[in-house]
């Protein structure tokens, strides 16, 4: 028995993978049952700062994701978009940071969701566009330095849309000059930089929440923790949280239900791993 | 005599943003009463400064056009990669330039480079992009069964910590123990873990490491350390 | 509605990467390539179109041909340091980017006082937290229980955590030992759920990319085929 199960050690990792994509197609093909929708306080938190949104005010989204992290910020921003469409909450969607293609990845996710809510552009919503705040070969991003140079006066940094529309031109943009005109930021990205914390929450006041993937959510906890972060969506889990809280099971819950398979590869691959390292070291001893 | 200069630069460069924060909104009416100010002029240094950072967008593509052009011109290892890259680029470029087309005969001929765009983007990028950290998951897989060894405690406390959170932040943990009370739920103590230890932990790096930063950041600024000095 | 021609051309690239499990090819090589110069060429043109062109050279423009105020003129200036940035290309003359390179340096290190006082004094004061539950609004409970003792927890934990990674102080001694075992404990369980976090991720990648290839192009463009 002990010499069958020390063979576990030798599994040639190609079968390994191939094993893995079978595992985590079937719930794609089969449909599992979700179990019973529940939301995390940190999900909830982000729910009810734009559930208490005040009709004068926009709620100002930061969307610095594209293809490299779309896998959870996609279903995460959706999830977001849908929401302020069906509260009829106004939003600015800016890009600062370094992903010149953020404002189009954006716009090609809001526009069916604006239109299936009759929103229209430039009266309920702007894509303000794309700053730079990146200097690669320099030892710091200015990013700090820019969100409170955008906070302090909006249209000095954007005097046009992403597609060139003149800000006077949106009737929305009439009433959003500075983050005074804003009653939260919330940021999408693969890493959302604390800048947006020390600057929009710390130096103004103004609530601020993360979308971010679940592999950097760990670090923001501190700042949910001491109140700087008024919640978080983390990953795809919480993006199903969120579709959950607004009654729309999208492609968060799709994948947050996948996601089981794949966490279950991971731990039955270490206990094989471990159950053949313990055979093999019975054998081992049994052979001397 | 450059070292000295590039010193000066740098102290220059953050004595505005220093000094802004330092000197308070409002000053003591027995010095003067009067306002900060460099505040209100943060927002034309900031757009100078965001301006400056965006000016340098051309010199990663300077470096990789030069690179592959040479490796054409030399017949270099996987020279046909490179033209692969220059037709990419140059594709997209002319795609981007002809979406933006007005005119009567436009709407048809913008349409088409916007597919052209869509494919070079939607297709080629996000499809290479999102599938390159889709290995990762492979990767992930062998490892966990090559390398998850549990020799010694700690790699027993660090696995068990991890199966919690992995379980509980799926579905799955909620199918095997959604029937047992909230403090015996995955779920309850994945985000117990996430919300004490993992905490109080990140707190105390992000506590040490800002003031390490700090330091290290004062000693760039003022160009004090080995080659200063 | 994406174009099918966008979906296969996404499903050559996706198959062609993933093919690399296998082993390094051709196909992934030339993906590779041509998803790279692609990145290059929207970067280029979005940088300019978004970020240049309305902020720096639209104002020069407009200044120039009268149609705005003068001072926009002003930004032609900005070309003289925005320049320098080039000279990294130069051997000779290298040392000139070195000027635009410290002043950005001396920029967020400057920055940095400010950003960091503000991050972090909160989180110095968010961790003096409530032991005594009976302080609690409520009174003595079991949830004011629990919530004290989860407080000590964390008190322990961030404390022992900062003794064993920070203070230099040798912890091979007795009375010093404990303390640090459970600092290093607390690392433990913190980096399992950074572990448990990042295969969450990791999964996610793969699991968004198995549902354009299931949903977007098997079951949508090949089966739809036969389905009608």
């Amino acid at each position: 028995m002990a010499r069958w199960l020390a063979k576990l050690q030798h599994i040639d990792r190609r079968w390994l993978y191939l094993a893995t994509f079978v595992l985590v197609l079937v719930p794609f093909i089969v449909k599992v049952p979700m179990p019973p929708g529940r939301a995390s306080p940190t999900t909830r938190g982000i729910y009810e700062t734009i559930e208490s949104c005040p009709p004068d005010k926009v709620v100002l989204v930061d969307s610095s994701w594209h293809h490299g992290s779309a896998a959870e910020n996609y279903s995460q921003f959706e999830a977001v978009i849908r929401h302020l469409c069906l509260r009829r909450v106004k939003f600015v969607v800016t890009s600062v940071g370094i992903e010149p293609i953020a404002p189009e990845v954006a716009q090609k996710v809001i526009e069916p969701i604006a239109d299936e809510a009759g929103y229209v552009y430039g009266r309920d919503w702007v894509n303000a566009g794309y700053l730079a705040a990146g200097a690669p070969g320099a030892a710091a991003s200015p990013l700090g330095i820019i969100i409170e140079g955008v906070c302090r006066d909006f249209h000095k940094f954007y005097p046009s849309d992403t597609h060139g529309t003149p800000m006077e031109k949106l009737p929305l943009m009439a009433n959003v000059h500075s983050i005074e005109d804003v009653h939260m930021a919330f940021c999408v990205t693969y890493c959302p930089d604390p800048n947006w914390i020390q600057v929009v929450q710390g130096q103004f006041g103004v609530p601020v929440g993360f979308a971010c993937m679940t592999i950097m959510a760990p670090q923001y906890y501190p700042y949910i923790d001491s109140g700087q972060l008024c919640g978080m969506i983390i990953g795809n889990t919480g993006a199903a949280e969120y579709e959950y809280l607004v009654d729309y099971p999208a492609r968060g819950t799709d994948l947050t239900m996948a996601s089981s398979f794949g966490n279950c590869c991971i731990i039955l691959a270490a206990i094989i791993g471990n159950i053949g390292l313990w055979a093999g070291r019975k054998e081992r001893k049994a052979e001397s | 005599m450059t070292r000295s200069i590039t010193r000066l630069i740098a102290i220059l460069g953050g004595l505005y943003f220093l000094l802004e924060f330092v000197i308070p909104a409002r000053m003591p009416s027995w010095l003067g009463g009067f306002e900060n100010p460099l505040s209100p002029s943060l927002p034309d240094v900031a757009s100078v400064v965001q301006v400056l950072s965006a000016m340098v967008f051309l010199l990663g593509p300077i470096h990789l056009a030069r690179h592959h052009i040479s490796a054409i011109i030399h017949k270099r290892e996987n020279w046909v990669g490179s033209i692969v890259f220059l037709v990419s680029l140059l594709v997209t470029i002319v795609a981007m330039g002809g979406r933006g087309l007005t005119g009567d005969a436009a709407p048809k001929a913008a349409a088409n480079f916007q597919l052209a765009f869509d494919v070079m983007y939607w297709g080629v990028v996000f499809g290479f992009g999102a599938s390159s950290m889709a290995l990762l998951a492979f990767y992930l897989v062998s490892a966990a069964y090559r390398a998850f060894r549990l020799t010694n405690l700690d790699a027993a406390v660090m696995m068990a910590a991890a199966v919690v959170v992995l379980l509980g932040m799926a579905p799955v943990g909620d199918w095997i123990t959604l029937w047992l009370p909230e403090a015996g739920q995955f779920r309850f103590w994945a985000r117990k873990i996430l919300e004490v230890p993992n905490t109080a932990v990140q707190r105390a790096v992000l506590i040490g490491g800002a003031a390490g930063g700090f330091a290290a950041g004062m000693r760039l600024w003022l160009g004090i350390g080995k080659r200063g000095d | 509605m994406t174009h099918p021609l966008t979906i296969w051309v996404g499903v050559i690239a996706t198959l062609g990467v993933f093919s690399y499990l296998y082993k390094n090819n051709t196909l992934y090589r030339l993906v590779q390539h041509a998803a790279l110069g692609a990145t290059i060429g929207y970067t280029i043109v979005l940088t300019w179109t978004q970020a240049l062109w309305p902020n720096w050279a639209k104002p020069i423009v407009q200044a120039l041909d009268g149609t705005s105020d003068w001072t926009g003129a002003l930004w032609l200036l900005a070309l003289a340091p925005g320049c320098l940035w080039y000279f990294q290309l130069s051997k000779k003359y290298f040392w000139l980017s070195t000027f635009i390179t410290s002043f950005f340096v001396g920029v967020a290190a400057g920055y940095a006082f400010k950003a960091t006082l503000i991050l972090i004094m909160p989180q110095i004061g968010a961790s003096f937290k409530n032991l005594d539950p009976i302080s609690i609004p409520g009174g003595l409970s079991w949830d004011s229980f629990f919530g004290c003792l989860s407080n000590l927890v964390f008190l322990v934990a961030m404390f022992t955590t900062l003794l064993y990674f920070f203070f230099s102080i040798n912890t091979s001694n007795r009375v010093l030992r404990v303390p640090a075992r459970v600092g290093r404990i607390s690392l433990m369980v913190c980096l399992g759920g950074m572990f448990g976090a990042t295969v969450m991720t990791r999964m996610a990648y793969l699991l968004e990319r198995l549902r354009f290839l299931y949903m977007d192009w098997l079951r949508d463009q090949i089966i739809a085929i036969f389905t009608g």
